[in-house]
């Protein structure tokens, strides 16, 4: 009960602060930031193609030199057949620009072959400065050098070639889909993807959890009214809670910009599918992953004296954690190297060792289960410490703990 | 009256300097229990082995008869020296919350009531950190004495306030001793000793120099005020 109290107490204060908000929602900020600038990006390019290309009002002139092009009829965008006026020479267009007989006018010097640049001639009216005429001349010419070469040699060249690959599983052979591999790999990313930001956004706020009673002289007057485990397990609880309500505040925002984007077909055409089994043991590494941390973090404050201290330990334990990343070599084989082993097993390494040995696809099921099974005990374990230490650290307001002494100390049991 | 705690042969050693010396003595259920000292002469240090938070290198304790163990259910409310709160939470939440740690049956209610009456009513919504640290004093005593302790152990609790205030801080340890709360009470103000201690423990360098009732210490060191003795004993240490 008073671990609840614990909890619901420092969740809720966590909750007022700015801070917490301030973080929680820079994430999805900067996700729909993104998406809203590739999507407008996306969208001012197709503009900009097409009102190039919507040159159905437009009335069109060309002078080619070359007398290479012979069809002047090309399908617009409107899906008619518009003609584009044959002009007999250069003057004579720039004339009909001038005077306004013609919208756009295009002319093919005579040393095209030599030096193939077209001059396009725009009458500035409703057309604006930046717009692209390009298209109707370059559906002429594709058209012509089509029509001259053998249909199999232009796609060719023109890169229309289509490749098909498939590829087949190591195991059974069976043929492994874009989409079925992209669904594989979908979970363990993300869960690293979260993890990593969990790391980022609230790995300070974990390791001050325990220092601020020390820092401002709260824990005699704290262990008088709870038992020390007690108190971390409901810290434990709330900054649990925290991160699961940080995940919840990247993810929905994401599955929405996900559906938004599926729905306007930008994405790629591939069939993806969220299965049930990825997502379920990813999310179990992922949360026991955070509670090892988090349990760790507590561990940092005890044996800490002030939020400084903590820091320096803290940066300590992030670079173990993320020692899989610096050494992703070792993972990224079919089968990881000796170092790789040795980081899957390794506490402080092995949630993120596992998230990259999971996406690489060369995590056995044994071994991810005996790897969250080393997470979570070795995560209550240092939690047990961590309130073993706090019962005689919590009142050095200014000394380091002194190990000797305390693995010296009886044991106590503590009751209020 | 019983002995509700007794002290035998306390040793307390931090690294190789021994804080506190052989020291016994006991506090009776219901009294009020002076324990003084100059600065650094060991009384946080024996407070702090009776309540769990530094363990004897020798010594017994016993309390109302039966070796100490933290699984009691004796409550007890400490207001240590080194005292603080949460400085960013607002006085009723910073209450409620203790409250309910405690045990208090109607926290809110009860927080409301105590700062009625200490004169912090209109500050219930005021962070911590914007209070005077005579305020701030207030609401850890209230913490302090929450849920009706059955002992209570009180480290310098008007050091900084004014008389006003010192006396309203006296008048509730009053009530509460009246209730049968047991207090430990270790101040310097000898004026406080003599009005409201029973029985009083004298410490210097971690040893019991004088241990009795007032009338008791008095008469061993025939002198009329427990102000002297204290002269006495401490003036010693100047002249040695």
């Amino acid at each position: 009960m008073k671990t609840l109290q614990v909890a619901r107490f420092e969740l809720t204060r966590n909750l007022k602060k700015p801070s917490f908000w301030l973080a929680a929602l820079m994430v999805p900020v900067i996700l729909v930031a993104y998406v809203m600038i590739v999507g407008f990006t996306s969208y001012s390019a197709t503009e900009d193609l097409m009102s190039g290309s919507d040159t159905a009002s437009l009335r069109l002139g060309l002078c080619d030199e070359t007398e290479y092009i012979r069809q002047y009829t090309f399908m617009n965008s409107d899906g008619k057949e518009q003609t584009v006026a044959k002009i007999n020479d250069r003057d004579a267009g720039l004339k009909a620009i001038e005077n306004s007989e013609l919208d756009v006018f295009y002319y093919i010097a005579p040393n095209f072959a030599e030096q193939p640049t077209i001059e396009i001639h725009v009458k500035n009216g409703e057309a604006g400065l930046f717009d692209d005429y390009s298209a109707p001349i370059s559906t002429l010419l594709g058209a012509e050098a089509q029509s001259r070469v053998e249909p199999i040699n232009y796609m060719i060249i023109a890169g229309a070639v289509n490749y098909s690959t498939t590829n087949y599983d190591q195991d059974d052979n069976h043929v492994v889909d874009m989409g079925e591999t992209v669904s594989h790999m979908l979970a363990p990313i993300a869960a690293i993807v979260l993890f990593y930001i969990i790391l980022v956004l609230l790995g300070n706020r974990l390791t001050v959890a325990m220092t601020e009673e020390k820092e401002n002289r709260i824990s005699e007057l704290l262990l008088t009214s709870i038992k020390p485990i007690n108190l971390i397990i409901g810290k434990t609880i709330s900054l649990m809670v925290l991160g699961i309500i940080q995940i919840l505040i990247i993810l929905i925002p994401a599955l929405v910009v996900y559906r938004i984007a599926d729905n306007y077909n930008m994405l790629p055409d591939i069939e993806i599918t969220f299965e049930a089994g990825s997502i379920a043991i990813s999310l179990t590494l992922l949360l026991c992953s955070y509670f090892m941390f988090t349990a760790l973090s507590m561990l940092i404050g005890t044996i800490s004296s002030t939020a400084r201290d903590a820091n320096s330990y803290a940066s300590v334990l992030i670079i173990m954690m993320i020692l899989p990343i610096i050494f992703l070599n070792a993972f990224s084989a079919e089968t990881p190297t000796t170092l790789g082993y040795v980081l899957t097993y390794f506490p402080p390494s092995a949630p993120i060792a596992l998230m990259l040995r999971n996406i690489f696809g060369n995590l056995p099921t044994w071994e991810m289960i005996i790897g969250i099974i080393e997470i979570f005990v070795v995560g209550a374990l240092v939690l047990r410490l961590a309130a073993y230490i706090f019962c005689h650290n919590a009142i050095s307001f200014t000394a380091k703990v002194d190990f000797k002494k305390l693995l010296g100390a009886p044991r106590k049991q503590w009751k209020n | 009256m019983a002995d509700l705690i007794e002290v035998k042969n306390f040793k307390i050693s931090f690294a190789s300097k021994t804080v506190i010396k052989n020291l016994s003595f006991s506090v009776k259920k219901g009294e009020i229990f002076g324990l003084l000292g100059s600065n650094g002469c060991g009384k946080t240090t024996t407070i702090r082995t009776l309540l769990g938070l530094y363990h004897a290198d020798s010594g017994q304790l016993l309390i109302d008869g039966k070796p100490f163990d933290q699984n009691s259910d004796i409550k007890v409310g400490y207001l240590p020296e080194e005292r603080g709160l949460y400085k960013k939470e607002s006085v009723i939440d910073t209450m409620v919350y203790f409250a309910r740690l405690r045990g208090v049956k109607n926290p809110k209610q009860w927080s409301l009531d105590y700062l009625n009456r200490v004169g912090l009513s209109d500050h219930i919504k005021t962070k911590i950190e914007k209070l005077s640290q005579g305020m701030q004093q207030k609401v850890q005593l209230g913490i302090t004495i929450m849920g009706d302790p059955d002992i209570l152990i009180l480290d310098e609790p008007t050091k900084g306030f004014d008389p006003v205030n010192r006396h309203l801080l006296m008048d509730i340890i009053e009530e509460l001793h009246a209730k049968g709360c047991t207090i430990i009470l270790i101040t310097h103000y000898m004026e406080e000793v003599e009005r409201f201690c029973d029985r009083i423990l004298l410490l210097k360098d971690g040893t019991a120099k004088a241990y009795g009732t007032l009338n008791e210490v008095r008469n061993k060191f025939h002198r009329r005020s427990i102000d002297q003795i204290f002269v006495d004993i401490y003036g010693a240490k100047e002249e040695a």
